[in-house]
């Protein structure tokens, strides 16, 4: 027993001591490689003073906003109609130095004029923004920090508990065990509380809300000029899939529409070039369910007759679309319970016969979803 | 009641055991020999809880959404499209539906507009379908290995064209050419350069029954059989079934003859001459083992007798006894009979239509004036063109989807002739062997990539449109033709302009313009005219008095013969490299992925060799399997294995006995009068699925004669009623307030074709597990054919049952389930939720049907744990993915599955009802089994429905619930089996 004690101590100092190793060795090697850089002959833009001078570190003038204060970036809560870091940056890289510059200090038309007016730059200044921007389109925006309260907590919450445990059986500082016994009661119902969380939300993506490759927003195209979903989502009544609208059908609008009230031009230009150059258009799927889950959209809204509202939220309200609800199978299997079926008004629904006689009885005043089966497992889990 | 039993093994109980030591030794000896302790356990179950964690903090990945630029009108993503083509592979054409969902061919059904298949199909037309995605099909043009362009293969072809030697024949070698646009291709080419010729050859030869018929009628054809209208079928070593001919078109009209459902009170009679056990053979209502060097004999006897009662010259033929009683049957149905050889041997073929022309069936069991244009091969024309190949006359031969060097080898002749072309194409969209000795390999894309036309009779004519753009980087052979010979545009104008000039006349096009024509023929995949000009043949007759007197008597001595046939799921071999077909157990002796000696049990017996042994046959080495019905001194092995260069899954798969195929009389004969056998004294362990699902000889299949069933239907059938009364249950009856879903299974119809068993995998994703699985029976299909023999094994008789879930209303599997995962749904079907199921068997334990199937590794690629993986035939593949049923799980290691009767299709139905408003017609929801089966044996519905079909069909006497007397109230049922056979006419 204490020889097996000793060994997994020695095997874990022995890790902390290879990792702290490998720790140095690779901010070693990175700074090295940062070094490394603009040691050739040619004039190398600083890219340090580069990114600061994107961040407003660095004045830009008076009243001059930090480019990072408009072209953020990640989205936001809130949608940001500028153009993002990244597509200023692929932008950037495909210009010339003096392009770029009367680009940035002399701009004409829109909103861009007006934000523009008070930047003042040197010439050299200009070279290192413009390195890093290329930069930047080159290696992408930098991961973004994982919030770690939860893990930190969770793993504080572990120390504390081995403290209490070793307290309480051989340092014996604090008298009275209650305390002991409250610490790692407290420590293991949060830690199981996040576990469980994590579990149950293993998979799921409620409130998920990615950054589109255009920022199409629905509140305004369905919102401010009430298009109605059926127009671009037309599949959703004939087939599974909702389907996404081909860039040709939103050509028959924006092929007068090219400038957008929100957004300029640069936005739009993207569908048009999608349209126009046969490239295709990646939109990042929001809403998915797991393999083995078979949904139809025509059942819920064709047959079913269901609002899309009911579950994708107040989308004509969103600049970004977010999943509305978690999609878990008890949100469909409550829905299932609650929810009438137009059994009069369909003439399908005839085979239910008893049902029917039910109905005229008085013994029912409606039919739910889940009275004809469809809380069935292999009505969805085929 | 009659002794049923499954197998020799059967009857040998003391062999059964050593077969158990034998699997329980491969058991033991497995790759997952428990050697896990404890201290495992745990360090697994820690890693799980760290893996978890470390998935929990993992972001979800992240999914795209790419739409079509431009979305055509009628695609609609996750709906399917329905694309009517044709399948023809050089043996059967049928008419098809290609099911396409986003963009991928998923499913090929009948073409229901097609009257001689009724929207039937088979095994391997339904198997075909795979061959699309399989990651062995040559991808791109080679020349000598290395990489080359189309422009590069078509420069290279013109110089070689422009420079061509005009005394040297370049020779375009085709199975036979059933389009007809193709056919004027060729005669452009050949008219471009005059020293191009044509040659056909397919791979199983049917030449001898040309050549008879040349004879007889002075025209080479190959009638049109009609079964349907025959009251007898007398077969000899003929499996129409199965392989022969046009098997999908005979099993529905043999199918059709034989039902006694809808008031129909007469069956057709079917008895059955052969030497090893066929498909065919173990339907007929009466079978005759003979040795295949004596049918020529029984054939002669045949006319001899037939012709003493016709009063024309008797030739001197001794008659067997059994030969009388046939002839005398025979003579009583003039004009409604029918008689069939399937020997490719023209004095057996002569006689054969002697004997039709005696009874006066031609015109309506033999239609020789509506031919079929199938198997146009001719075996002299093919020595011939072997000789000039010898002599140097041919400068280059194209193989265009032929494979000569495995299907005809021709002791090696084939190799040698082949050797002195200078220059050699393949075009193929498989491996080929032959292909191996070519200089250039021009791919073809799959049927499903292809655009092509068909004419199988006068006036039927079908259409073959693309599913799919071309995978690789292919080119149809037409297209090389085309571009050869300087013609302008795709092969797919070719074709239209040839329906414009050629198919577009009045008669047909109705008034309509030709786009119109054009349009809707493509939607229907074909055009019938019925108007058009029949071939006038006149039977002028032939010395068949002095050709049967050659054959006076037996010629069978204690010699040993061989027999060399076609195996239902294999066929030729020219489809081998498709992991369904290889995995599909031959329907008779119920063994998959290999090929064997069939021996018979007398013989077995006599030399000690059981299943297992190994032989040496003329130096090739076989196992044997001991058939019940086989002749006593023949041996039969099948053909269509041993390929060499057929891709990953075929190459290498049992052997090849095409190299025994000799010529006799200018043509290609398909058994060998004497061989040598010899044990080596190894064994081998056979992949068979035959006696793991034994039943123990209970009242399984119910079966009666047609005499006792005119007396009392219910005749074989009476235990139902007794079931009925005195069976009671503890628990509560379920309530269906809508639908009712059963099955109803006409035993008397099946044939036992295992169509449905393909159709099944292919609609529910069931997975192909590979040889050494099926040994330690993890087969997977959720529907099998269990077999049965009955009575002497010298010639039992053999019935066949196909057996899924039983959808049982008190399933026996769901009271036991710990986790509910497998329960009742609210209209009577046993449902199964895979994402619930953790993996007990305790359903699979307590199932007295034996239907639920285990994954006891990932065969798909469902999960991504790679160690979970077995994939004996690239199953995982992203290739072969492809063919998975998007609407169906793809169930991962751990989970029961089994028949859902499949539920995807009643919901799709139930739903397009719903949009419509209207009331679900009764026989709109088919399952992939039914929709599939030639012989119309499955018929599904609401039972809650008394008008549908299936609830009129349970209400006749012959119904039963297959183990009734379990009280487990099965959804499906059978109808008993009836024999046409009485004790007044029988042969024994």
């Amino acid at each position: 027993m204490i020889k097996t004690l000793s060994r997994s101590q020695t095997s874990g100092k022995l890790f902390l001591k290879f990792f702290l190793l490998f720790f140095l060795l690779f901010q070693v090697l990175n700074v090295g490689a940062k070094d490394n850089r603009g040691k050739k002959g040619a004039p190398e833009p600083d890219l340090k003073v580069g990114e600061r001078l994107y961040y407003g570190l660095i004045s830009m003038g008076e009243e001059a906003n930090a480019c990072a204060s408009c072209h953020t970036y990640y989205t936001a809560d809130t949608i940001n109609w500028n153009p993002s870091a990244l597509e200023m940056a692929v932008v950037a890289s495909e210009m010339d130095l003096a392009t770029f510059k009367s680009h940035l200090l002399e701009p004409s038309g829109g909103v861009r004029e007006k934000v523009h007016a008070n930047y003042s730059l040197s010439d050299e200044q200009l070279f290192h923004l413009h390195g890093y921007l290329k930069e930047l389109a080159v290696d992408g925006v930098p991961e973004k920090a994982l919030s770690i309260n939860t893990i930190l907590i969770f793993l504080l919450l572990g120390v504390a508990m081995a403290i209490a445990l070793v307290d309480l059986f051989f340092t014996k500082k604090i008298p009275y065990k209650v305390i002991h016994i409250l610490i790692i009661l407290f420590g293991l119902s949060y830690q199981g509380k996040v576990v469980a969380h994590q579990m149950i939300d293993l998979g799921r993506s409620h409130e998920y809300m990615p950054d589109q490759p255009i920022k199409f927003s629905h509140q305004v195209h369905a919102g401010d000029n009430k298009i109605d979903c059926m127009y671009c989502h037309s599949n959703a009544e004939h087939g599974k899939s909702a389907g996404i609208p081909s860039a040709g059908l939103c050509m028959n609008c924006h092929m007068v529409v090219r400038n957008g009230t929100n957004s300029g031009q640069f936005e739009i230009a993207k569908v048009v070039d999608a349209y126009e150059n046969n490239k295709d258009i990646e939109w990042v799927r929001i809403h998915n369910l797991p393999d083995h889950v078979y949904f139809n959209h025509s059942q819920h809204v064709n047959a079913g007759q269901l609002d899309c509202a009911e579950c994708h939220g107040k989308v004509e309200e969103m600049h970004i679309l977010k999943q509305e609800n978690d999609l878990s199978m008890g949100w469909c299997l409550d829905c299932h319970k609650t929810t009438n079926v137009n059994f009069l008004g369909n003439d399908y629904y005839k085979v239910y016969e008893q049902l029917h006689k039910d109905i005229e009885a008085g013994v029912r005043d409606s039919i739910k979803a889940a009275d004809i089966g469809a809380n069935d497992c292999m009505k969805c889990h085929h | 009641m009659k002794q049923y039993w499954k197998s020799i093994e059967d009857l040998v109980p003391a062999e059964e055991i050593e077969q158990e030591k034998k699997s329980s030794m491969v058991l033991s000896e497995g790759k997952e020999s428990s050697g896990n302790s404890r201290r495992d356990f745990l360090k697994y179950f820690g890693f799980g809880i760290a893996s978890a964690a470390v998935l929990a903090g993992c972001e979800r990945p992240v999914k795209k959404a790419i739409p079509l630029l431009i979305q055509p009108e009628e695609i609609k993503p996750g709906t399917a499209n329905y694309y009517a083509s044709a399948f023809y592979d050089g043996t059967e054409m049928v008419p098809i539906l290609v099911k396409v969902r986003d963009g991928r061919p998923i499913k090929i059904e009948g073409n229901d507009l097609c009257e001689l298949t009724g929207g039937s199909t088979s095994a391997r037309i339904q198997a075909s379908l795979l061959n699309l995605y399989d990651e062995s099909r040559p991808a791109q043009p080679m020349h000598n290995d290395t990489a080359i362009t189309w422009e590069q293969v078509d420069a290279d072809m013109l110089k070689l064209m422009a420079e061509w030697d005009v005394s040297k024949e370049f020779v375009i070698l085709t199975p036979t050419v059933l389009s007809p646009s193709t056919q004027k291709l060729i005669a452009d080419f050949k008219a471009k350069y005059s020293f191009v010729v044509h040659e056909t050859f397919d791979a199983i030869s049917y030449s001898a029954i040309r050549e008879a018929f040349e004879k007889s009628y002075g025209e080479a054809l190959i009638p049109s059989y009609r079964f349907d209208k025959a009251k007898l079928v007398i077969g000899f070593n003929a499996d129409f079934l199965g392989t022969w001919l046009q098997p999908v078109a005979f099993s529905r009209q043999y199918a059709m003859a034989r039902k006694l459902t809808g008031g129909q009170r007469e069956m057709m009679r079917h008895l059955q001459f052969e030497t090893t056990m066929s498909l065919t053979g173990s339907n007929a209502d009466e079978r005759v083992p003979i040795a295949a060097a004596d049918e020529a004999h029984y054939v002669s006897a045949l006319y001899a007798a037939l012709a003493s009662k016709a009063g024309v010259s008797v030739p001197v033929v001794t008659i067997p006894d059994v030969v009388n009683k046939i002839a005398e049957e025979l003579w009583s149905n003039k004009g409604a009979s029918l008689v069939v050889s399937g020997t490719n041997d023209v004095d057996i073929q002569s006689l054969i239509c002697g004997i039709n022309e005696l009874l006066q069936n031609t015109g309506t069991t033999v239609v020789v004036d509506t031919p079929v244009h199938l198997f146009k091969g001719d075996d002299k024309a093919y020595s011939a063109l072997l000789s000039r190949m010898e002599k140097g006359k041919v400068g280059a031969a194209m193989f265009w989807n032929t494979n000569p060097l495995y299907h005809a080898p021709m002791g090696g002749q084939t190799e040698k002739a082949l050797a002195s072309v200078p220059v050699k194409i393949a075009v193929n969209s498989q491996q080929t062997e032959t292909a191996q000795l070519c200089d250039y390999s021009l791919p073809t894309p799959h049927f499903l990539e292809s655009w092509d036309d068909a004419v199988l009779i006068d006036g039927v004519y079908s259409l073959t449109q693309p599913a799919i753009r071309p995978i690789f980087k292919t080119r149809q052979a037409q297209e090389n033709l085309m571009a050869w010979a300087g013609f302008d545009g795709k092969y797919y104008d070719y074709i239209k302009l040839y329906w414009k000039e050629n198919v577009y006349n009045m008669s047909l096009s109705q008034g309509k313009q030709f786009e119109t024509f054009w349009k809707t023929s493509l939607r229907d995949g074909l055009v019938v005219d019925e108007n058009i000009q029949k071939s006038k043949v006149a039977f002028s007759g032939s010395d068949f008095g002095s050709i049967a007197s050659a054959y006076s008597a037996p010629k069978s001595g204690n010699e040993l013969e061989l027999l060399m046939y076609q195996n239902v799921p294999i066929g030729d071999g020219t489809l081998a490299n498709n992991p369904w077909l290889q995995e599909l157990p031959d329907p008779v002796s119920r063994i998959c992925w290999d090929n064997y000696v069939a021996v018979s049990p007398a013989l077995a017996a006599l030399r000690g060799w059981t299943q297992g042994d190994l032989l040496s046959i003329n130096d090739v080495e076989l196992p044997v399997v001991v058939q019940p019905g086989q002749a006593r001194n023949s041996l039969a092995i099948a053909l269509g294995y041993g390929r060499t260069n057929a891709g990953r899954v075929a190459t290498d798969l049992g052997k090849d006995v095409y190299p025994f195929v000799a010529m006799n009389n200018g043509h290609r004969q398909y058994y060998l009068e004497e061989v040598k056998a010899v044990a080596t004294g190894g064994t081998y362990e056979l992949a068979a699925t035959q006696s793991h699902h034994s039943m123990e000889g209970r009242a399984l299949v119910r079966e009666t004669t047609i005499a006792e069933y005119l007396k009392n239907p219910a005749s074989g059938n009476e235990m139902h009623e007794k079931f009925n009364e005195i069976n009671t249950s503890l628990y509560s009856e379920h309530e269906y307030n809508g639908h009712h879903w059963g099955m109803v299974i006409d035993l008397n119809s099946c044939i036992g074709c295992n169509a449905c068993v393909v159709a099944c995998s292919a609609e529910n994703n069931v997975p192909v597990v590979g040889r050494n699985e099926v040994r330690r029976s993890h087969e997977m299909h959720w529907l099998r054919l269990d077999r049965y023999y009955a009575g002497d094994t010298d010639n039992p008789e053999v019935v066949r049952q196909p057996v899924m879930c039983q959808h049982c209303d008190s399933a026996p599997c769901e009271n036991v389930c710990p986790v509910a995962a497998t329960n009742h749904s609210s209209e009577g079907i046993n449902q199964m939720a895979y994402n619930r199921c953790i993996g007990t068997r305790y359903c699979n334990n307590n199932c007295p049907y034996k239907v639920r199937r285990f994954n006891w590794y990932d065969y798909t690629g469902a999960d991504t744990i790679p160690n979970n993986t077995v994939d004996p035939a690239g199953m995982t593949l992203d290739l072969k993915r492809m063919v998975l049923n998007p609407d169906v799980t793809v169930r991962a290691k751990g989970v029961i599955e089994k028949c859902s009767m499949c539920v995807q299709r009643i919901q799709d139905k139930k739903l397009t009802a719903k949009r419509d408003g209207r009331e679900l017609e009764d026989g709109e929801i088919k399952t992939a089994c039914q929709q599939t089966c030639p012989a119309d044996a499955i018929t599904f519905g609401d039972t809650n429905d008394p008008n549908s079909k299936v609830s009129k069909l349970m209400a006749d006497a012959r119904q039963y619930g297959l183990l009734e007397e379990l009280h487990t109230l099965p959804s499906v049922v059978y109808l008993s089996k009836v024999r046409n056979k009485d004790k007044n006419k029988t042969l024994s």
